[in-house]
């Protein structure tokens, strides 16, 4: 400590003047620092955006959220989460529901019947996109967009009427107990440590 | 008689470099004294001014507000360093492209690039990391980059403690740019309360930019090591993250804010890190001095004509 403390005190053991050249050297040395201080930075940045934390829910593969997400409950829901820090006016939620499939279903048919249900439900329903995926070992899914305005919206009061978006992937599983798994938010979701 | 000269000019050099300025220390605490007394008078004397206003001209006034502290710092320093001034002019421009250079970056780059808002918050050591590795050392290189590349090679730079002077000139800068956009983003603020984040806000960046200043002197007149300047810069960087890191901690997770904690924070880290600047740069000047004594002789080859003896240590130091 006192070494480090003489050398920030006095560096150099004569009085001469740096040179030009001892100058640019150290303004090199400087902005690479900076570089580098700004590449960890945005490192943290993408680490804690990426950050994500498993959720498990019973009978179904476990769910991966982004870790600042609030895990709530909500009626006829299987799981709900949404982002308290949405820098948007839309709030970002994501909620799972789970039901049979039909004989001969298939994923489009299933989302499509999905959407038409949803916009009976909600108010100012709108589906902005959607496209297939595929998640964890190959399973087929699909992956859409919508907007809507809550009509029972959790946090009544001052935000009550706000407008609110619900999108993200749309998972239909086929497996042995030959449940779907519907979902929504806007940042992407994953099953399982691969994530989708 | 050329070599005697030479001599000379060595030592007047590096008595100039050495050069300690009472004047200055003695504007820093009054201040610092004065900004504390500028959140007396509209906390406890006049707690209700403006409390009429709305909309533009509290927005007006805000802005006004946001000016005072920097403009108490830079009168003080040009009232009370008078013996050996800098140039008024120079000071002034330093501190007016600490505006311009961070009305231009700090927000694009932090808000555009960062998006601190989005992930900053969501953890305590994302909240650290972040404080330092990005909001300080974007507005710490803010005013490196401003102090190098602007006075840095000026012949009116020739003191070691101008690095301070100048840095803290460009730190104003910064502090006055948050606060622009403190009163800015919020449509006006509560006078009382917003005359203590504004003094907060520049003490504080007083203070880092007084560190980073310290070592920059030193760059300029000292053969430093290849790793003195980005030590300094890391220092300064990591007093900045952890100042607002400790701020916003102390307030996490409540509705309520405690102004005159952050006041008092501030002030500790401002009397305590510009103490330190000083000791740290009257030891520098002994030390100089004291080698100049012993080396600045050496200078003088044999000669018919008697080489002038050094001067004492008090008579380099007057």
């Amino acid at each position: 400590m006192s070494a480090l403390l003489d050398a920030i005190r006095k560096p150099s053991v004569t009085n001469q003047p740096p040179t030009s050249r001892e100058i640019m050297r150290s303004d090199l040395a400087t902005v690479a620092l900076i570089i580098a201080a700004l590449l960890l930075g945005l490192a943290v940045r993408n680490t804690t955006l990426s950050a994500s934390k498993k959720v498990e829910l019973e009978g179904m593969p476990p769910l991966a959220i982004p870790a600042h997400w609030m895990p709530g409950t909500a009626d006829n829901l299987d799981f709900y989460a949404r982002s308290a820090g949405s820098p948007s006016i839309f709030d970002t939620e994501m909620a799972v529901y789970t039901r049979r499939l039909r004989n001969e279903e298939t994923l489009i048919s299933a989302r499509t019947a999905w959407g038409v249900r949803r916009s009976q439900d909600l108010e100012r329903y709108r589906e902005l996109s959607a496209e297939p995926v595929t998640v964890l070992d190959g399973q087929p899914c699909a992956r859409h967009l919508c907007l809507c305005r809550r009509p029972d919206p959790p946090c009544r009061g001052r935000f009550a009427a706000r407008r609110r978006a619900r999108s993200g992937p749309a998972l239909y599983l086929r497996g042995p107990t030959r449940r779907r798994i519907g979902c929504g938010g806007r940042h992407r979701m994953g099953l399982g440590p691969k994530g989708d | 008689m050329q070599a005697s000269y030479t001599a000379d000019n060595e030592l007047n050099r590096l008595e100039r470099v050495a050069h300690n300025r009472r004047g200055l220390w003695f504007a820093v605490i009054i201040a610092l004294a004065g900004l504390l007394a500028f959140v007396a008078v509209f906390n406890l004397v006049i707690p209700n001014f403006g409390a009429g206003l709305d909309g533009v001209p509290l927005i007006g006034l805000g802005l006004l507000f946001a000016l005072v502290p920097a403009v108490l710092w830079l009168l003080l320093f040009y009232r009370l360093d008078r013996l050996e001034p800098e140039p008024k002019q120079m000071v002034f421009n330093v501190f007016l492209l600490g505006i311009f250079v961070t009305a231009a970056l700090h927000a694009p780059i932090l808000d555009g690039v960062f998006a601190v808002n989005e992930w900053l918050y969501a953890n305590w050591w994302s909240q650290l990391l972040g404080n330092i590795l990005v909001i300080g050392f974007v507005e710490q290189v803010i005013v490196w980059g401003i102090v190098r590349y602007t006075v840095f090679s000026h012949p009116e730079f020739d003191e070691r403690v101008d690095g301070v002077i100048y840095a803290i000139a460009a730190g104003l800068g910064v502090a006055t740019v948050l606060n622009f956009q403190y009163v800015l983003s919020r449509g006006g603020v509560d006078l009382s309360i917003g005359s203590i984040r504004m003094v907060v806000t520049s003490m504080a960046q007083a203070s880092f930019a007084g560190v980073l200043g310290y070592f920059i002197g030193q760059a300029r007149f000292e053969r430093t090591p290849v790793y003195y300047m980005p030590l300094g810069l890391t220092v300064a960087a990591t007093i900045n993250g952890l100042f607002a890191f400790l701020l916003e901690r102390t307030s996490a997770g409540a509705l309520n804010t405690y102004p005159w904690t952050d006041l008092l924070l501030a002030a500790a880290v401002a009397a305590i890190s510009m103490a330190v600047v000083f000791w740290l740069i009257a030891r520098a000047n002994e030390e100089t001095l004291r080698l100049a004594q012993a080396q600045v002789p050496a200078y003088v080859p044999e000669s018919p004509v008697a080489a002038p003896a050094a001067p004492s240590a008090e008579e380099a130091n007057i």
